[in-house]
């Protein structure tokens, strides 16, 4: 009988708790007191990864990794004083069955380690040389039959400094949608990998290929990063 | 007390666990490195012959008046104003052959075509005699006649053109004097074209 009456008891108190938290917004006047911990400090950390081009050059030139002889800010041609006939241009311009490399450096500026997930491209359908007075304007086309069959007919690879192949493909898929790395990489804060750009100009038929001559093609290339796990 | 404080408790925790549950989004931090203005520029291939872009002569051989044994010498200039180079030139000969409709052949079998009397006898380009070339990759007799170049594409062999670059292509030949009659050919004549075509 004891028994019961405690099991009741217990089981009233439960319900009461129960109806109450139900109800909701009971006081009670009750002891109180209050500890406080104070200056506890939520800094967050920063995230910054760059992609800049980096042939070893005598002097740390920014702009784009293939370029023509009018971006080149320094005026000397070709600028990439360590690099002979692998500079970021072709004399005479891109012809079916080219092919170029190029490195830029990803860097890691911020504080949080980051891991790198995805390249992708993105057209331009400009590219302003010296704006201002005296500029030479660029113009890039973003669409259209020569436009989808230079994409398509372009192809690039990307290796990190270790050699391991990151991309390698037409410029199409980083154009469209880009790239997701199958196996994303982590890297530390700071640090900085040499990356590798390759492009070549896959050949094809002279009529389909005829329709690229005098075209120009401007991209960006983009990586991005996230948190690391 | 102590009861209320653990409920307390338990609720904020559970609050918690819920909007971590029910959230879609999570504001990850990001950050995209780029590289911009990778400029592309196609270079251009452009062939004038005689000083007229595209791939037709127009400096054109105009022989009139002749007779067996005359012989002719025609040069067309071709220049390449693109910025590519060409490692290779190609011609493509086509030509219509006219005889008038009352003349008689001299034998049985003799060739309606005016073009097998007219024989190539050399072709230069720039200055290179490339008619041996030329008859090898037809599988041609030599002398080469003109017939045996209808509407085919014959190439120079590894002769290029550098972008900026002229160079002539010429061809020395004669209405041949066979020996035999050839009063059949009397007025007839051949009107036809050369395209030129450089390739990277």
């Amino acid at each position: 009988m004891l028994q019961t009456k405690l099991k009741l008891a217990a089981l009233a108190a439960g319900s009461i708790v129960g109806a109450a938290m139900i109800v909701g917004g009971t006081t009670y006047a009750m002891f109180t007191s209050t500890a406080t911990n104070t200056n506890n400090t939520f800094a967050a950390g920063t995230m910054n990864v760059t992609l800049t081009r980096d042939n070893s050059d005598l002097v740390n030139v920014p702009g784009p990794m293939f370029y023509t002889s009018a971006s080149d800010n320094t005026g000397s041609y070709p600028y990439d004083k360590n690099i002979g006939s692998g500079s970021g241009e072709l004399p005479g311009g891109w012809a079916p069955g080219d092919t170029l490399s190029r490195y830029a450096d990803l860097t890691n500026k911020g504080s949080l380690k980051v891991q790198i997930y995805k390249i992708s491209a993105t057209a331009d359908s400009q590219n302003v040389i010296h704006p201002g007075s005296g500029s030479t304007v660029y113009t890039g086309a973003t669409s259209g039959p020569a436009y989808n069959y230079f994409i398509q007919q372009m192809q690039i690879t990307i290796t990190d400094q270790t050699g391991a192949t990151l991309y390698q493909g037409p410029l199409s898929t980083l154009v469209n949608g880009g790239y997701t790395l199958p196996t994303p990489f982590t890297m530390a804060a700071p640090s900085t990998d040499n990356l590798k750009f390759t492009a070549y100009l896959k050949p094809g038929s002279d009529a389909d290929d005829n329709q690229l001559q005098g075209k120009n093609f401007i991209f960006d290339f983009n990586i991005s990063a996230r948190q690391a796990p | 007390m102590g009861l209320k404080t653990k409920l307390a408790m338990a609720l904020a925790t559970s609050a918690a666990g819920a909007a971590m549950i029910a959230g879609g989004t999570f504001a990850y931090f990001s950050s995209t490195a780029t590289n911009t203005a990778n400029t592309f520029a196609a270079g251009t291939l452009r062939l004038t012959a005689n000083g007229v872009a595209g791939s037709s002569s127009t400096g054109a051989m105009d022989i009139t008046n002749a007779e067996p044994g005359t012989s002719f010498d025609q040069t067309w200039t071709l220049e390449n104003t693109g910025t590519i180079d060409a490692n290779s030139l190609s011609a493509a000969v086509s030509y219509t052959s006219t005889i008038p409709s009352g003349n008689t052949v001299d034998f049985s079998g003799e060739d309606p075509d005016f073009g097998s009397q007219l024989y190539i006898n050399k072709i230069l380009v720039g200055g290179t005699d490339v008619t041996s070339y030329v008859e090898n990759e037809l599988h041609a007799s030599t002398p080469l006649t003109l017939e045996e170049l209808q509407g085919k594409t014959i190439s120079f062999g590894p002769i290029g053109l550098k972008a900026g670059a002229s160079t002539t292509v010429e061809i020395q030949g004669d209405f041949h004097d066979t020996g035999a009659p050839q009063n059949y050919y009397q007025g007839a004549s051949v009107v036809g074209q050369v395209a030129f075509t450089a390739q990277q």
